[in-house]
């Protein structure tokens, strides 16, 4: 297999460069051992990616089956459900009207059941919300979220954004209620490289002018596509007449048939993939914005965002460690004499400010229990109706 | 008033008690009524009551628990009725409705009276004004005024209050009638906003009577303030502690609890942004209250049709409406007989509240129960029959300037008047 | 009633435009967003470098061996050290600021002392150390030099584990004795101000590939460590293993050494039917079968293999002893070059490690004792120190030194990591608080003053008031040679900027362009006002018509 062969040339060249750089490395009484390693050339460690289906709706069956389709590939390319935030606004699985209830398919063929086994949703429903979204992207999370919501990313992590839905010039609809902007966008990913939340972004997006979303990023190392250009609409596939919706829209259906070639060993570079994009097929003018993106796009491995590649480093000498039943190891008394003493601010800094929420119908007072006095009421109710009777008479 | 009168008196009464008194006794007339969103709201609820009637009788908070808004005196009252057997807190309703009614009979005779030497148009001087019985009846058979006093909904003591407040005043009794008002005042807040007319009631004879207006205005607001005062010390000593304040008129005035009602509040407030919401709440209630000075200055010679139309107001802009409310504003209207032949949109008006009482409880049913609906439905019936309100409103001010202009300009009787 | 009419409708008009004058103030009270204010200068001056200065300093202790036939001048020596490590440590790293106001820079100062020591030949026999007592603090490190006992041409070097060196010299001779200390000093400490200065002068050089900060994972107060037997094929071979005894016993002096940095949380599960997502390849030959580093990278199913902790927020590390299924048995790793990997395991930077091992299938159960996990949790230590950044010592001192000296380093038997590894480990994990603390508040001020509606509560002023006063702290307690409370310090620091940083309730203004505020505004005020303003537009004039007629 020539592409086999070629790869292990390619590989080759790094394993020389790296042991120039590696070959001082020794262990323990003096062996040389020389350490393989594997790094990836982009310089990430980790994947991540964040997979939003805005719409609700049965007819807008094709927009979560587009998630999933996404969702299924950067699994099976090898990013764990740890890694990935997968936000679907409806359930159309479950939902009545759909003729096979409990799957999602991408096409009318019916091959793969995309909701099949195996597929963790993170935000479900009425949890898709912009807020939620922009909480996700900047880690600004409720103190209780649970694991699988946040976004634990790094300063070496790569993250695929990808969203689908109904949008416009500049805006994407969440839910038919509300929108997120293109500057918001921007300022939450502005927001993430401030906190080197991410080595790089590939920034995917599937809806109507969805270019216009990615025209207002201005953070570094931010690769973004989009499926059509302002003024263009983005087109569903095709239909499955049983399901009675449509089932896949063409900018992601031509995305997913490239992928499919893709394995966890591919070479594949999104050079290869923005190129197979074609306007005809697709019916509308994809975008690529890269100028806020240091390497050439020739050099980068599709699986350096879809997939989770790791870098490896193989293990040389191990660690000498002894029988510890029976050495009891000399402490040196050193650095436990030193006192701490504690700043105690004046209130603990979480209860002073939670604000109150003011649509809630359970009114709390707290009062002060002194004993209704019934006498002293009625006393003075009569004293009251002569007064008033009194003031009657004269005036 | 001749032995005529008397009767037709005595037969809508009687009828109306019976009807009343029929319908009483349907099983869970009081549950099916009671639970109506348009008919009891979270500050009129007799559920609640009975809840924070409970609490209170227990030794428990009243206003801890979060469900009773209502004022302390009430439980006063219903505590006493409970000695009683069930049928009478049934038999104080009716009698409240009666007595409102009986004193709606008293305020149109007076205000014929007081009208009566005012120049007449010619059509009126053929007719009968209205007999002041039919006027109670008008009330009394208005199905939302039967609706309301079923349902046991506590909006009956403020419109009480209100009518003995007018009554009283009518006859320029200061002391009962500041009180009655300031009853008002304490129970539903929102009734402050008839002090102005009220006290246009006193000024307004005032030489006539021989007092000084600034003595008159001066003893009217004394009074108010000192009632109040000794309405809220009331409070404090049955329930024993001030937090009543903060859970009666807070709630009316913050809104902490959204159940949707017949007003505007609650829709816009599901859906404000917390950081705006608090300036929205100002917008809102002062909205409410800002038509207190320009209509009352507009009417100054007819401090009563001022106080229909702010009763109106207040049926419609406050933060927790129902069909009581309405009630008491168009049993204002009767007395008012004579100008509805100027009003234009009766036939619009009619049309409205007859649909939003039948599409009103189909589209709750379609939110709340079947699912099939949303919020939107419901509100859009809440916005028209508040446009009926507001059309029946513009329509009665419409109706009496344009009287006004005509009595007193005959020559310009049939000419179209436009402002430059 | 006619007369007064104009004056009635100014009269109402009037009221209306009162009660909206009243209402204006509260307009402003209820709209006005809430800011406690952050202190933007002081966060300046720490981003600037101008509040500070960062010092790691170190002291030597040497006790010189008091050799009748020739003394040594202690403090010449003393002095003469100083300046030979100044020079070549380049104790002043510093690069020049943008604007040219200020230089980040870091100093190691280094002050030597040295002692005549008299009773050298009784208190100590090279290799015998543990009988000196010691009581010695980060920072403060003993030297001890001897002249050659035997024949021996080359320098020893013995260093221990507990902050302390005995070196004996060949040519009991002033210079030979300073370039070796010298020569001592700097390989040890060299590849650490590296890393130190490189952390600080130079934080954003992420785009190249580097091992060390590739490997070595983010600052967390707390890891979780998972240990995971994973077996490929349990209906042919069940396993089994003593994980907590061998946990006990070899990694928890570990784990309560580290635990001054990080806490580690370590549990343990084992998974079956873990199997892999490829074929590995098969040597005929010698029948069996073998893993390439290139396929390496997607060892790691997971898909399938349940390793992420749904407990913690906490980053995982991740230890797997991988038992292959029957059909891919044996199982090794094979480096470039075709030959078996010794170790059988790799690391996975910033993730975990892996261990393949291949027990025997004869009695298809196999309980892995502790005596086997011993060598196992060897490999698990090593990639451990690796992924928590603890540098190896030996490694990084060996190429630095003469080839006529001879090192030997003493292993700690239990812990797993010596003195000078701590006390490295220490002082770049200090460094690198102090530099993230700065920066996370540098972009929470550059945030809160972008955005000029965004709510500040009152405890994130809290929180980053007493951030700054810890980083403040944590540099004078470097001064003054505390680094166990400079990391205190410096800890506190950066949860601290963290927490204010991360606080949930800042996120509501966000996403709220200055466009929403006129929906928000106009559907009410616009219709309310059209009357308002056509009333007041006809009254005026009105009263210019009445003023021209006039």
């Amino acid at each position: 297999m020539a592409f086999h062969k070629f790869s292990f040339v390619r590989f080759f060249t790094i394993v020389i460069i790296l042991y120039t750089t590696i070959s001082q490395i020794s262990f323990a009484q003096d062996n040389e051992v020389i350490v393989d390693s594997f790094f990836s050339r982009g310089g990430h460690t980790n994947n991540w990616a964040v997979l939003v289906c805005t719409s609700r709706f049965w007819f807008n069956y094709r927009h979560i089956a587009n998630a999933l389709s996404i969702y299924r590939t950067v699994k099976r390319l090898g990013i764990p459900d740890s890694n990935i935030i997968l936000m679907l606004a409806d359930d159309v699985a479950c939902n009545p009207r759909n003729a096979f209830p409990a799957t999602v398919f991408n096409n009318a063929g019916r091959y793969l059941d995309l909701y099949g086994d195996n597929v963790e949703v993170d935000y479900r429903g009425y949890e898709v919300t912009v807020e939620n979204f922009i909480r996700v992207l900047t880690g600004r999370v409720a103190p209780d979220t649970p694991r699988s919501k946040r976004l634990l990313s790094d300063d070496r992590s790569n993250i695929l954004v990808y969203m689908t839905g109904h949008g416009g010039n500049e805006f994407l609809k969440f839910q038919d209620a509300e929108e997120i902007s293109s500057f918001d966008l921007a300022d939450a990913f502005e927001q993430m490289w401030e906190k080197r939340r991410y080595h790089e972004i590939l920034f995917m997006i599937d809806t109507c002018q969805a270019n216009t979303m990615y025209s207002q990023i201005y953070s570094p190392n931010i690769l973004a596509t989009g499926s059509s250009e302002l003024g263009e609409n983005s087109y569903s596939h095709h239909m499955d007449t049983d399901i009675g919706v449509a089932v896949i829209d063409r900018f992601t259906y031509y995305n997913l048939e490239f992928l499919e070639n893709v394995d966890m060993q591919s070479k594949a570079t999104l050079k290869d993939l923005f190129n197979s994009y074609n306007p005809t097929f697709i019916h509308s003018t994809p975008g690529v914005r890269s100028d806020l993106f240091p390497r050439p796009l020739d050099k980068v491995l599709v699986t350096d965002f879809f997939g989770s590649v790791q870098n490896v480093e193989l293990t040389g000498q191990q660690y000498n460690i002894s029988n510890s039943d029976t050495v009891d190891e000399t402490t040196i008394s050193d650095e436990s004499n030193f006192k701490i003493t504690e700043y105690r601010s004046k209130e603990s800094p979480r209860e002073s400010e939670k604000p109150d929420s003011k649509n809630f119908h359970l009114f709390n007072v707290n009062s002060k229990q002194s004993s209704p006095s019934l006498a002293q009421f009625l006393i003075a109710s009569i004293l009251f109706g002569t007064l008033i009777k009194l003031v009657s008479i004269k005036l | 008033m001749s032995s005529k009168d008397k009767f037709t008196g005595v037969l809508i009464f009687g009828a109306a008690f019976a009807v009343r008194l029929i319908l009483f006794q349907f099983s869970n007339i009081t549950e099916i009524l009671g639970s109506r969103v348009e008919i009891v709201t979270p500050v009129t609820s007799f559920t609640r009551l009975t809840e924070g009637l409970y609490l209170f009788e227990n030794g428990v908070p009243p206003y801890d628990g979060g469900a009773f808004h209502q004022a302390p005196l009430l439980l006063a009252f219903f505590q006493l009725l409970g000695y009683l057997p069930d049928i009478f807190t049934k038999l104080a309703f009716i009698l409240m409705d009666l007595i409102l009614a009986y004193c709606l009979t008293d305020i149109a005779g007076i205000k014929q009276q007081l009208y009566y030497n005012f120049p007449k148009l010619e059509i009126e001087l053929k007719d009968n004004e209205i007999d002041p019985w039919i006027v109670a009846g008008f009330y009394l058979f208005n199905p939302l005024t039967i609706a309301s006093c079923l349902s046991k909904s506590t909006i009956i003591f403020t419109n009480l209050s209100i009518i003995l407040g007018i009554y009283y005043s009518l006859k320029y009794n200061k002391s009962y009638g500041m009180f009655w008002i300031t009853m008002a005042t304490y129970l539903s807040f929102y009734p402050f906003m008839l002090i102005l007319p009220l006290i246009l009631f006193f000024t307004n004879n005032a030489e006539s009577r021989g007092k000084n207006i600034k003595s008159e205005i001066f003893s009217c607001v004394g009074l108010f303030a000192s009632w109040l005062s000794g309405l809220l010390m009331l409070s404090y000593f049955l329930v024993g502690s001030w937090d009543f304040l903060g859970a009666t008129y807070g709630v009316i005035l913050l809104l902490p609890d959204l159940t949707p009602n017949i007003g505007l509040f609650w829709y816009f407030f599901i859906e404000m942004f917390d950081q705006f919401r608090s300036f929205f709440l100002v917008v809102f209630q002062l909205h409410a209250f800002i038509f207190m000075v320009p209509v009352s200055i507009k009417f100054r010679d007819h401090p009563l049709f001022s106080i229909f139309i702010l009763s109106g107001i207040m049926a419609i802009f406050k933060s927790y409406p129902s069909i009581g409310d309405a009630s008491l504003y168009l049993a204002f209207l009767p007395i008012y007989s004579e100008i509805i032949k100027y009003m234009r949109y009766n036939f619009l008006t009619t049309n409205i509240f007859c649909y939003c009482s039948i599409l009103s409880p189909i589209f709750y049913h379609l939110w709340i129960y079947a699912g099939s609906g949303n919020a939107n439905f419901f509100y859009a019936i809440t916005l028209v029959y508040t446009i009926g309100n507001i059309i029946l409103l513009v329509d009665a001010t419409f109706a009496m300037s344009r009287r006004e202009f005509d009595i007193w300009n005959p020559d310009l009787r049939n000419y179209e008047i436009i402002q430059k | 009633m006619k007369e007064n009419n104009g004056k009635i409708r100014r009269l109402i008009i009037t009221s209306f435009y009162i009660f909206i004058l009243f209402g204006l103030p509260l307009w402003w009270k209820t709209t006005e967003v809430y800011r406690a204010q952050l202190p933007f200068a002081e966060i300046e001056e720490w981003s600037n470098w101008e509040a500070f200065d960062l010092e790691f300093p170190t002291q030597f202790i040497i006790y010189v061996a008091n050799v009748e036939t020739s003394t040594i001048n202690c403090a010449n020596l003393s002095s003469n050290l100083e300046n030979s490590i100044a020079s070549r440590y380049n104790v002043n790293h510093s690069k020049e600021a943008s604007n040219g106001k200020r230089q980040k820079s870091v100093r190691f100062p280094v002050k030597i002392r040295s002692l005549d020591w008299s009773d050298w030949k009784n208190d100590l026999q090279y290799g015998n150390l543990e009988n000196l007592n010691l009581v010695s603090e980060n920072g403060q490190y003993i030297l001890y030099i001897l002249p050659n006992t035997n024949s021996n041409p080359n320098t020893k070097v013995l260093v221990g584990n507990q902050r302390q060196a005995i070196i004996e010299i060949n040519q009991w001779d002033t210079s030979v004795i300073e370039k070796t200390v010298s020569d001592l000093i700097v390989s040890l400490f060299m590849s650490e101000q590296a890393a130190i200065k490189k952390f600080i002068i130079e934080p954003l050089s992420n785009s190249k590939v580097e091992l060390d900060s590739m490997r070595t994972m983010k600052y967390s107060p707390q890891y979780q460590v998972t240990f995971s037997l994973m077996n490929g094929d349990p209906s042919d071979l069940l396993v089994n293993w003593d994980i907590e005894e061998a946990v006990d016993k070899y990694l928890q002096f570990f784990v309560n050494k580290i635990s001054m940095i990080s806490n580690l949380t370590v549990d343990s599960q084992i998974q079956h039917y873990a199997r892999l997502t490829f074929e590995p390849y098969h040597k005929a030959d010698e029948n069996y079968f073998f893993l390439t580093p290139e396929l390496l990278p997607h060892f790691i199913n997971a898909a399938e293999w349940n390793l992420a902790s749904a407990v913690s927020s906490y980053p995982t590390l991740n230890f797997i002893l991988y038992v292959p299924s029957k059909e891919q048995s044996p199982l090794y790793i094979q480096d470039s070059k075709g030959n078996i990997a010794e170790s059988n395991a790799f690391l996975i930077p910033r993730w975990g490690g892996v261990i393949i091992k291949n027990p025997e299938r004869s009695t298809g159960i196999h309980n892995f004792s502790l005596e086997e996990l011993k060598s196992i949790m060897s490999i698990f230590i090593t990639q451990l120190r690796g992924l928590l950044g603890v540098h190896d010592v030996w490694t990084e001192a060996k190429h630095a030194l003469d080839v006529t000296t001879s090192i030997e380093f003493v292993t700690p038997p239990n812990t797993a990591v010596t003195m000078w590894e701590f006390d490295s480990l220490i002082r770049r994990r200090i460094a690198e608080n102090i530099v993230t603390s700065i920066t996370t508040l540098k972009s929470l001020s550059q945030l809160v003053t972008e955005i000029p509606n965004m709510v500040v509560l009152d405890h994130i002023q809290t929180e980053v008031f007493l951030a700054l006063d810890n980083l403040a702290k944590s540099c004078t307690n470097l001064y003054n040679n505390q680094y166990n409370l400079a990391l205190y310090h410096s800890k506190k620091a950066i949860e601290l900027a963290e927490s204010a940083f991360f606080d949930p309730t800042m996120v509501s203004m966000l996403y709220f362009p200055d466009e929403h505020k006129y929906a928000i505004y106009m559907p009410l005020f616009v219709p309310i006002s059209v009357p308002l303003l056509v009333a007041l537009h006809r009254e005026i004039k009105n009263f210019k018509i009445n003023k021209r007629v006039k």
